[in-house]
């Protein structure tokens, strides 16, 4: 973190110290340093990338630093500082009123200090980050490069990386994660900055520009994406420096600006499809404008502007293209199954939304909506700022100036987007550079509206004045009143609320300490970061082949588990198989994420595995069948990868094809993990795989995936809550609830399962050393009988205490970690309330010291006068003296220490009361 | 306007009469000087070395640890400078071969480290009265960098030697002398001539200067931390008389803008990098000083950022302004940390040093918890400061009664009247802060050197109007009046300056008493390394107080 803060400081003030030649005014370099920042970082990750350093914070740092300095350097050698007297920046108006500007940082910075608070103490929620732009990252960071990796998800390979190469600055160094939440807040505030100043550029007073500011900073599509993750708002504030700077080369015919306003355009093209898209579309205009001015002016004239393009295009190009021409390099093409998806996303179905319709203020149907960042939309603040728009297209319909060309662009970017969207209301952050195109068209509407007719400039206040009430009330009860992501104080920070969904407890523990994590998912749009996100991981990669030096995670979806090969939903088939007799370890199953069709599950498996000795929860394959054309009939090849198999089983895997007439066609021997190929030439019964034993070709076990669905009867679980007699006053299943009746549990996590691969349907964590079982006053009560299943899962012994109304009635001792204690006692009650215990019970003896010096007082005088710690002091004097003499030692107990507090793991848990026969 | 005398000060073309005032004044000076240093010699020769033991011995054993690359423990303040300073003149005296015992490992290989005390104590008084000399010069450049006079200068070093609470830390090893050096002196001395500077790259080196040493003050001892607000309450002040005084300023430098930022930036890395050094290696610094340095380190350096706008309203430039000042000050606050670290590093293990530094900074930067134990829980005020003022009233009344006839001369510069104004609150300040604990003997040099620094300041300035009143000429009668008094009070300095010191601990008589054998043999706060060594060699507690009786039989073996 402290590097990373280092870091931020070197390229801050480097950048800032270049930034001097090449724009005069505070916040154009600013906005240059950023841009540069920006720039810097994105050329890092390249060099880097190209000598395989990538994940290296050292040659992260050194490099970055180096070449700020290098830019700086050069900069501030070969060209002064730019002179603001030099420059006509806009009008020569009255500067911003005091009051107004008194008023803007009154109302700014309680909204700044929230964005803050909520960016300080937040994880980064937003589904495209989750799914592809963090994880994206680290997979960079893991692989040390930008090369493509294995990802089902195209997006985490084929799109523009520049914001993700943002992030990585903060990912190198293993920073918090709210810290990525920072970039968006420093858009943000760039933002208005930029704003301002290209309202000034194109002409308007500096008040009118202040509030637009104002109003950018406070609508909700942008503010919503201040303390979030979007790639919208960095790539629209860049996309706002290359018009702020090409504004000002229009304006001054200054190379810099020119080259600025290039490296602009490169990074907000290289961040966003759809910004690529519209920079394209802009940049044709833009062209062929320049080629009809062309013929008519001046030939040396022509030739000038021309060569003053040339860097600009160059850095344009370095900073925006880099990610086509890896996707060139890696597949033979420059864009992937995203950017189609894009551009002919008019031609597909229009992805489902929960919006109503197109002007809602807010997205939600409720009648008094909760502001998230899904249910904010374009707001009072977008309508005026279409009505700016309009009005200025009008308005300007004769004229050349800047102004005109801001409404078009901007109109036309929301009209690509919702054409995009099939006309339905696309999502927030989409609307984002959609406000910052507009701002010129607002602020040069606020300016004419001074100087218009009584009634008008009247109305137009008025309007002005209830937008920015309904903009100041939305901006703060969003940031203030998020449900999603609450504000909190920063002094009462103790712990920051969770941002995504509890894990299964398996996955934290197997993953929160590995060196090397390995993903190999098949999901596409998978929420994959908070995997990668639990504990001290040091390297990530996604490989769909097995590393054996890494932790391997293995995701597959919850539907394709013994999924016909012809299945409907199109997906991959796993099956598992089970060999007990198998000697390493193999693939565990550590839980399932989510629910019905969207659901998950997820295994695991050791690194070196080949070399782990195997557990009664790992002794399974993972066998997944994915076809690798379109459709997955007869006829086409598929793709078949088994995890799990390591050579020291000494076993092999018989993939056989089991056609409809009995006979059976071999596919592939396979021998360890891998993928294999297979050809599919027919339409068959099923799919067979058999583990062999290599010495004697015993079959060690079987699995298969049938053709086409065949309905199988789901047997259903035992009702543990039914009573097993007449005389039966109460039951209770331990593991369902808490409270029934009246008994209380107290002391287990909450149930998780069901886990039917290992014929677990349910079970409870107990992760404090007591569990306790209340049953309160009961008439005529007159036995219990309890039973439960229970198992260590982390120690490799342990002790259990059953304790009933405070006196131990058993003790066991468990020692293995994966052996099943199945107990039944019988209890006999007292009256009134009873109390069973489940205690983690000491097993190991060892020297009680403090007894020593209790039992003798002239030892304990000895260690206090000499002020020697008790427990050393004591240790002495009984070494040295104490033995000798033959003095008493007590021993104690002491439970066996239990790594994460998982002490115990229930699968069975059940008490029922009887009353006298 | 830098001085109070709108002469420049040399001697080329004064009269005789002036040249043979100035001989008297610095003659006088010289006097009081010797005469502070004979007063503290003589009293420290009769002095036991076993007096005191309470920072003596730590700052004594934290030295030898220092110099064995042994990690001292932090205990109650952190005195880091003093222990240096002790630890390099212990090795300067070992290079020149006058002090056997110079670190921890000779300490433990003497035979009979009991012999070794007297010698290290020893040092450690001498150099207290040689920093003593230092301070005193340096107020008095303080004095002469004001007024630009030598008569203030002189007049400062005669009344600091006549100070009893100042000449008091002459004679033991504290870390207030060192404190209240660096931060009332050094860091005001360099806060005036920041605000007096011209040009903006000496105006941010100076600020910067005067952040550093408020940063020493604060790693010697945490009430410096009010030095911060002083130096910053004199940026404020000097600020807004010049405005006061020319309203129509030059254009600022436009350069001012990035550059300034540079300093503060480079300070804000540096500690960044220390944290990162420290901080994943050693859980004394705590989450909560990271997580504050962090914040502190980041304000610093991203507050110059503020100095990229220099367009807008005059009273938002003003602001600005005063927000880089604190930022510059705050800078070099806190490059103080690292450099000081960095001067450990120079002289001990990296693993070593880390460790010391990372419970020094502990301490430092969340105090909350120690305050706790240390502060009284419910502070009287008023008992606490009438304990000060019996100390010294004529000091806490006449000073005052000296601004306000300074305050009442309009000739005088506005300037020095903020100036003395601003001595006054700090010393009106500290005696109330140290008072939330107990106000004890040692705290009264945080008074009383900014009120004798009001005396001498006041006095010139009424001095140099009344010479310039007209039919007056040459030395006006007040300037030997004034100075007879200060030399009658440098004269009579041992006679308060040795009951303050004879009544501060009742520790002197024999046998020795309990605590004074804990600070010797066993007190918690000794390195581990140190405790063995006595364990070593004296086995237990009542074996070492038999030794230590033996040996203080001998009264040669006393002193």
């Amino acid at each position: 973190m402290d590097i990373f803060l280092a870091h931020c400081l070197v390229l801050l003030w480097m950048c800032l110290g270049a930034a001097r030649p090449l724009a005069a005014h505070a916040a154009d370099r600013l906005l240059a340093a950023a841009l540069l920042a920006w720039g810097n970082v994105v050329a890092t990750c390249l060099l880097l990338s190209t000598v395989n350093r990538l994940g290296h914070p050292g040659w992260f740092f050194s490099t970055s630093g180096l070449l700020a300095g290098l830019t700086c350097l050069l900069l501030l050698r070969f060209r002064p500082a730019a002179d603001p007297t030099a420059l006509p920046a806009g009008p020569t108006g009255p500067g911003v009123n005091p009051r107004l500007w008194f008023a803007f940082i009154v109302t700014i910075a309680p909204l700044a200090l929230a964005g803050f608070g909520v960016a300080y103490t937040q994880h980064p929620d937003s589904p495209d980050a989750l799914a592809y732009q963090l994880p994206r990252a680290l997979y960079y960071l893991g692989q040390n490069s930008l090369a493509h990796f294995d990802a089902t998800d195209p997006r985490q390979v084929w799109r523009p990386f520049n914001d993700s190469l943002l992030r990585l600055l903060a990912l190198v160094y293993h920073t918090p994660l709210p810290v990525l939440n920072f970039f968006n807040l420093a858009a943000w505030a760039l933002s208005g900055g930029a704003v301002y100043r290209l309202c000034r550029l194109c002409a308007v007073g500096a008040n009118a520009s202040l509030l637009t500011s104002w109003l950018v900073l406070t609508a909700t599509p942008v503010i919503a994406s201040a303390a979030s993750i979007t790639i919208e708002l960095p790539a629209g504030a860049a996309l706002l420096g290359a018009l702020v700077f090409g504004l000002q080369w229009w304006q001054t015919q200054r190379a810099s600006d020119a080259a600025l306003a290039g490296l602009a355009v490169g990074l907000a093209a290289g961040s966003s499809l759809n910004i690529l898209l519209f920079c394209s579309g802009a940049g044709l205009l833009f062209g062929i404008r320049a080629y009809r001015q062309g013929r008519s002016e001046p030939v040396a004239r022509t030739d000038g502007s021309r060569r003053m393009w040339i860097m600009p295009a160059l850095l344009a190009g370095a900073a925006g293209a880099p990610f086509a021409l890896i996707n060139l390099a890696e597949a033979g093409r420059a864009s992937g199954p995203g950017f189609g998806a894009t551009l002919f996303r008019l031609l597909g179905d229009a992805p489902p939304h929960a919006s109503t319709g197109p002007w809602p203020l807010f997205a939600g149907t409720a009648h008094f909506p909760v502001l998230t960042v899904d249910t904010v939309n374009f707001g009072f603040t977008g309508a005026l700022f279409l009505l700016c728009a309009f009005l200025c297209l009008w308005r300007f319909r004769q004229s050349a100036g800047p102004v005109g060309w801001f409404a078009g662009l901007g109109l036309g970017w929301i009209l690509v987007i919702y054409s995009l969207q099939k006309w339905i209301l696309p999502n927030a952050p989409d609307f984002v550079p959609g406000v910052l195109l507009l701002s010129p068209c607002v602020a040069a509407t606020i300016e004419a509206n001074q100087v218009s007719r009584t009634l008008p400039r009247l109305a137009g206040r008025l309007i002005l004045l209830v937008v920015v009430l309904a903009a100041a009330w939305s901006a703060g009860r969003y940031l203030l009143r998020n449900p999603g992501r609450p504000f909190t104080f920063l002094s009462s920070i103790a712990a920051p609320p969770p941002a995504w969904p509890a894990l299964p407890l398996l996955v934290k523990y197997r993953l929160a300490n590995q060196a090397h994590l390995n993903v190999d998912t098949d999901g596409v749009d998978e929420c994959i970061f908070p995997f990668l996100a639990l504990g001290s991981t040091e390297r990530f990669t996604s490989s769909h082949t097995t590393i054996p030096a890494a932790y391997n995670l293995l995701s597959r979806a919850g539907d394709s588990r013994n999924a016909a090969y012809l299945n409907t939903g199109r997906l991959p088939s796993y099956a598992l198989l089970s060999i007990p007799d198998k000697r390493s370890a193999g693939v565990e199953f550590l839980g399932r994420v989510g629910a019905g069709a969207a659901s998950r599950d997820y295994f695991g498996l050791e690194s070196q595995a080949g070399r782990t000795a195997s557990l009664d929860s790992n002794r399974t394959l993972l066998i997944t069948i994915y076809p690798e054309t379109a459709g997955n009939g007869p006829g086409h090849r598929a793709r078949l990868t088994v995890a799990g198999l390591n050579a020291e089983d000494q076993l092999w895997l018989a993939a056989n094809l089991e056609n409809v007439d009995g006979t059976v066609t071999s596919l592939a021997a396979i021998k360890a993990d891998g993928a294999t190929p297979v050809a599919i030439s027919q339409p068959f019964k099923q799919l067979v795989f058999r583990a062999h034993d290599n010495a004697t070709q015993k079959e060690m076990g079987a699995a298969a995936i049938p053709y086409n669905s065949l309905p199988v009867a789901k047997a259903g679980p035992v009702d543990l809550a039914r009573p097993t007699s007449d005389s039966s006053l109460f039951v209770i299943d331990g593991l369902q609830t808490d409270k029934s009746g009246p008994v209380t549990v107290k002391g287990l996590l909450p149930v998780e399962g069901p886990f039917p691969q290992w014929d677990l349907p349910f079970l409870r964590w107990q992760r404090q050393p007591a569990a306790t079982i209340r049953i309160s006053a009961t008439g005529r009560l007159a036995r219990l009988q309890v039973s439960f299943s229970v198992r260590l899962h982390v120690r490799n012994q342990g002790g259990l205490d059953v304790v009933f109304n405070g006196e131990r009635i058993q003790h066991y001792r468990i020692e293995d970690r994966t052996t099943w204690l199945d107990q039944t006692l019988e209890l006999t009650p007292r009256p009134g309330e009873n109390v069973l215990e489940f205690k983690d019970a000491p097993i190991i003896k060892e020297q009680d010291w403090m007894d020593y010096l209790e039992r003798y007082p002239d030892v304990m005088k000895h260690v206090v006068t000499n002020h020697l710690p008790l427990e050393q002091g004591a240790r002495e004097h009984y070494e040295q003296h104490g033995r000798a003499e033959g003095r008493i030692l007590q021993m104690t107990e002491k439970p066996e220490p239990t790594p994460g507090a998982f002490y115990f793991m229930y699968r069975h848990l059940r008490l029922e009361g009887f009353k006298s026969p | 306007m830098n001085s109070l005398s709108q002469n420049p000060g040399t001697t080329a073309g004064q009269p005789p009469a002036a040249s043979g005032h100035r001989l008297i004044v610095i003659s006088l000076a010289l006097c009081s000087l010797i005469l502070a240093w004979v007063g503290m010699t003589v009293i420290g020769r009769s002095d036991p070395w076993y007096r005191n033991l309470d920072m003596n011995i730590h700052n004594v054993v934290d030295a030898l640890s220092i110099n064995s690359s042994v990690t001292p423990n932090p205990f109650a303040q952190p005195a880091v400078p003093l222990k240096y300073l002790l630890a390099l003149d212990y090795r300067v005296r070992h290079e020149l071969g006058v002090l056997p015992v110079w670190n921890m490992k000779k300490f433990g290989a003497a035979a009979d480290p009991l012999l070794e005390y007297s010698p290290l104590v020893r040092a450690g008084r001498l150099q207290q009265r040689i920093l003593i000399l230092v301070f005193i010069l340096c107020a008095a450049g303080l004095s002469y960098t004001v007024t630009r006079e030598i008569n203030a200068a002189c007049l400062t070093v005669i009344l600091l030697c006549g100070s009893s609470g100042l000449l008091f830390h002459g004679l033991l090893l504290r870390p207030e002398l060192m404190c209240v050096g660096f931060g009332n002196v050094l860091a005001l001395l360099c806060a005036w001539r920041a605000t007096a500077s011209v040009t903006w790259g000496r105006k941010q080196a100076w600020l910067f200067l005067a952040g550093l040493f408020v940063g020493l003050s604060v790693l010697e001892k945490l009430p410096g931390v009010f030095y911060l607000a002083v130096c910053y309450a004199w940026c404020w002040l000097a600020a807004v008389i010049a405005v006061r005084e020319a309203p129509a300023t030059a254009p600022e430098d436009g350069r001012a803008g990035y550059w300034s930022g540079l300093l503060p930036a480079a300070s804000g890395v540096l500690v960044l990098w220390l944290v990162f050094q420290l901080g994943a290696n050693h859980p004394a610094l705590s989450a909560v000083a990271v997580q504050r340095l962090r914040g502190a380190a980041l304000l610093v350096a991203v507050l110059p950022l503020l100095g990229l706008w220099r367009g807008g309203h005059r009273g938002a430039r003003f602001l600005l302004e005063r927000v880089r000042e604190l930022g510059l000050l705050g800078a070099g606050a806190l490059a103080a940390l690292p450099l000081v670290y960095l001067l450990f590093r120079a002289v001990m293990t990296e693993p070593s040093a880390s460790k010391y530094f990372a419970g020094v900074l502990h301490f430092v930067i969340n105090p909350g918890p120690e305050m706790k134990l240390l502060l009284s829980a419910k502070p009287d005020a008023a008992r606490e400061f009438l304990v000060a003022f019996r100390e010294a009233p004529f000091l806490f009344l006449s000073a005052p009664a000296l601004a306000l006839a300074v305050l009442w001369v309009r000739a005088i510069p506005l300037r020095l009247k903020a100036l003395l104004v601003l001595l006054l609150a700090t010393a009106l300040g500290l005696t109330l802060l140290m008072g939330r604990r107990h106000f004890f003997a040692q705290y009264s040099i945080f008074p009383h050197v900014p009120l004798l620094l009001v005396w001498s300041l006041g006095l010139t300035a009424l001095g140099t109007w009344g010479r310039r009143q007209p039919g007056a000429g040459g030395v006006h009668w007040s300037v030997p009046v004034a100075f007879a008094a200060a030399v009658i009070l440098a004269l009579t300095a041992y006679l308060r300056l040795q009951p303050k010191y004879t009544f501060y601990q009742d520790d002197v008589s024999l046998p020795v008493n309990d605590l004074t054998l804990t600070f010797l043999f066993d007190h918690d706060a000794h390195p581990g390394p140190y405790l063995q060594t006595m364990r070593d060699h004296y086995g237990d507690r009542q074996q070492f107080t038999q030794n230590l009786q033996r040996y203080l039989a001998d009264p040669a073996n006393r002193y």
